[in-house]
């Protein structure tokens, strides 16, 4: 009997189906559809779900869905129709927006699988993602959970604790419009980047700037109250522009070319400012949880806990003994978190447990047997392959992964990423700005074995769980600046990932690797910019043909891609 | 290219050429997705092969658009966020659709008729466009050139296969029908917005209707919860 739980219509959709014995599945609406972020109701994956899983009524205990759809849609509409003729833009583009939205999910659903409607239940916002949250750690009882985000049913930051018993409190919420989100999403869009998904530019391009315009933002976001001045907003006028000409008339023209030297110095101080306050919001949200809670262990969930640099910096001011970022702690997350809150609801006092952050599809159950001889030749037939693909790194290769189950959050751990050596520089820039095409402020992260890690780089212990899924950034040794300093961002920093896991190919890569004399590779996701990451082997065929990649590691061997 | 620009332009104004080259790189990024799809559901290797090769090309002339507009923006300082290509925009601007390819509701014989006929449309349209970049743009309007031949090929290999699988009369008749229906769905596709101007007065009604209405609720927001999972009702969508 399964538990399947959905996120969809606002960001990034997906849907995850477990029986909590052994068998799960974590699927993107975007891996189907091909187009990044994919917020639509997720047909595609839930036909594959059906198809592959022969789901029926029958065998399926629970659809979960991520929020409650009417409360989420109602909260902002509320805030909004006070002022009718003022914000008319965007009540008139939220009510159109009805019948698209949520509300009708459950009609969603029976259109593609016909179920009872008490097997349909529905989460909450904040809920899902610290029930997500839960499912990384064992002693729930120890932590605080704090979610952040723009904004999920009228909420923008919340606190949790829960007991042995698992009775879960809200010990403390923010409500809309006042969301440290909502202010890092304004100043991305100000910026010239795309909402939902420029927020790691700035997080980058931060560390080039200085905070000079940290006394005018405080200003506009009140760290000590978590308050927005709405004088500088507008996303609850317009559904085109979250700014309003008052934040111009402190930071002049926005969506000016960073191309340019004299934009660029200005656009990375108003990233820099910006991430500053981001850091004491969350500083200040981090002490009153504690305060409230008496707990010194954070969970951290919500869109915000993706910026990494966040994590790191709030670290090095020792306020908490252990702070977790899940590997996904936006929405797409939730869809886990809401599998969680189905299965808690049936069994009050046990949640979901998982012993992986490997919770996508194995690569056997997204393709077609032999499909891979198709596009590509197995270019050793023994079983030394490892040393192939170490030799062809050694020599500025770029060579894809594919193999194992596929991750989960938004970061590639390995098995569906591109590798190169990171102490060769030309095929570092060559990965970075030509074959992913990604701007020249964005560095590349690098991948290693756990026992490497102290050699290179240092963490503070309370955050060094989040490095086995990229989710902080740690300090650069000289060591690192010696051999490997390609992919050593302008900081000092680097977006670790460490490999625990003897038995995966990515530890045996490594291992291979260090025998040849380097001990890091360079790790990025298996897509071009502006592409989801691949999912199936069309899409890794058609994706190294447009990066011009040679080579893939699968499962049982090194490929080399063949023309059609 | 299943929707296809408006590209007739009368002088030369850098902004509105992006928007052009923007909705370009849109139509060549939707169709590629679409190419793909049929290569992954059709049971013919060497139709699957097309569709492959017919995908790589869309992207190619997607990037080829992008980085045209991209030169524009640098040369004449364009600072207009709505440029920015964004693949999620593609849903809501009509080039494809949230819960179906166009593959999955054609027969295959109709499927080449439906590629056949809209690259060959856009293919018209692009030369015209070409044509309006020449003077002003030769470095644009030599790669143009570059698309102009894949979309002839494209048009060329789809129609031949369906005049081959199709009777002469009923490729005829089909071919004219997908030219009408392409017609209908660009008059649809440009004339959305043009429906506000009848609908918006009602919805301003509305909304100060339940402006009204809710100036005498007075709801009330819990900021804490004792216990979440017991006062939580599942089966509510509130």
């Amino acid at each position: 009997m399964y538990y399947i739980g959905i996120s969809a219509y606002y960001h990034e959709s997906s849907v995850f189906l477990t029986d909590n014995k052994g068998t799960s599945c974590f699927l993107k609406e975007e891996s189907f559809s091909r187009i990044k972020g994919d917020k639509n109701f997720p047909h595609r994956c839930l036909r594959f779900l059906i198809k592959t899983f022969n789901l029926k009524d029958e065998n399926i205990n629970f659809i979960s869905f991520y929020e409650k759809p009417f409360k989420s849609w109602w909260e902002i509409f509320y805030y909004s129709i006070k002022n009718p003729l003022l914000n008319k833009d965007f009540l008139i583009h939220h009510l159109k927006n009805f019948n698209n939205g949520s509300i009708f999910f459950y009609t969603d659903i029976n259109k593609l699988i016909n179920i009872s409607r008490n097997k349909i239940v529905y989460s909450s916002h904040h809920l899902s993602h610290c029930l997500y949250g839960v499912s990384v750690v064992k002693n729930i009882s120890e932590y605080v959970y704090i979610t952040c985000d723009g904004v999920g049913e009228g909420e923008t930051m919340s606190i949790y604790t829960i007991d042995n018993e698992y009775k879960i409190k809200k010990i403390w919420t923010n409500f809309y419009p006042n969301s440290i989100g909502l202010f890092y999403s304004t100043i991305t869009d100000f910026l010239g980047f795309e909402i939902n998904e420029g927020e790691f530019k700035v997080m980058s391009l931060s560390s080039f700037g200085k905070p000079v315009y940290e006394r005018e933002l405080r200003e506009i976001f009140d760290i000590d109250n978590f308050k927005v001045n709405m004088d500088y907003f507008e996303f609850h006028k317009s559904p085109s522009k979250s700014f309003s000409k008052k934040l111009c008339e402190v930071f002049g023209e926005p969506h000016l070319n960073i191309k340019e030297e004299a934009n660029f110095k200005k656009y990375t101080d108003i990233a820099s400012s910006t991430q500053l306050i981001l850091e004491l919001t969350m500083k200040s949200l981090i002490q009153k949880a504690m305060r409230l809670s008496g707990k010194r262990k954070i969970i951290l969930t919500g869109g915000v806990a993706l910026n990494c640099k966040m994590i790191h910096s709030l670290s090095k001011q020792d306020i908490f003994e252990e702070l977790i970022v899940p590997p996904s702690p936006g929405d797409s997350g939730s869809a886990i978190g809401a599998a969680n809150f189905a299965f808690l609801n049936k069994f009050k006092t046990k949640t979901l447990d998982f012993n992986t952050i490997f919770l996508g599809p194995t690569k056997d159950i997204i393709n077609k047997k032999d499909s891979k001889n198709n596009f590509f030749t197995k270019i050793n037939l023994a079983d030394d392959f490892l040393n192939d693909v170490t030799n062809k790194l050694i020599k500025g290769e770029i060579i894809a992964t594919y193999y194992g189950s596929n991750e989960v959050g938004p970061r590639s751990l390995g098995n569906t990423s591109i590798f190169c050596d990171a102490k060769n520089k030309e095929a570092v820039n060559n990965l970075n700005l030509n074959l992913k095409k990604r701007s020249h402020f964005q560095p590349l992260a690098p991948i290693l074995l756990q026992g490497d890690f102290k050699k290179y780089f240092s963490i503070n212990k309370s955050i060094v769980k989040n490095l086995e899924w990229m989710g902080t950034l740690c300090d650069a040794k000289e060591e690192l600046y010696n051999e490997y300093s390609s992919i050593i961002h302008i900081d000092g920093t680097c977006r670790t990932q460490i490999v625990k896991d003897e038995n995966s190919l990515t530890y045996k890569v490594l291992k291979n690797l260090k025998k040849l004399g380097s001990d890091i590779l360079v790790n990025t996701s298996f897509n071009i910019s502006k592409d989801p990451v691949v999912f199936d082997l069309y899409d890794v065929y058609v994706n190294m043909k447009r990066m011009d990649i040679k080579f893939v590691l699968m499962d049982d061997g090194l490929y080399q891609i063949k023309d059609i | 290219m299943f929707l296809i620009p408006k590209s007739n332009l009368k002088k030369f104004d850098p902004e509105r050429c992006c928007l052009v080259l923007n909705e370009f790189a849109a139509a060549e990024f939707s169709s590629a997705v679409e190419m793909l799809f049929a290569a992954k559901n059709i049971n013919n290797k060497k139709l699957s092969d097309g569709f492959i090769r017919h995908a790589l090309d869309e992207y190619k002339h997607c990037i080829i658009f992008t980085n045209i507009k991209n030169q524009i923006i640098l040369d004449y300082k364009i600072n207009k966020k709505e440029l920015s290509f964004v693949p999620n925009h593609l849903y809501n601007k009509g080039y494809i659709y949230k819960d179906h390819f166009i593959f999955e509701k054609k027969k295959i014989n109709n499927f080449a008729i439906f590629i056949g006929v809209n690259e060959e449309i856009a293919e018209k349209k692009l030369i015209t466009f070409a044509n309006h970049l020449k003077e002003h743009k030769p470095f644009a309007f030599k790669q143009i050139q570059n698309i102009l031949k894949d979309e002839q090929r494209h048009a060329n290999y789809s129609l031949r296969f369906a005049k081959n699988n199709n009777g002469f009369l009923s490729y005829k008749i089909k071919v004219i029908g997908e030219k009408i229906l392409s017609f209908f769905r660009h008059i649809y596709a440009n004339s959305l917005n043009k429906f506000s101007f009848i609908f918006n007065p009602i919805l301003i009604t509305i909304l100060i209707i339940i402006n009204f209405v809710i100036y005498f609720l007075n709801l009330k927001k819990n900021a804490t919860d004792e216990d979440v999972m017991k006062n939580i009702e599942p089966y509510s969508i509130t």
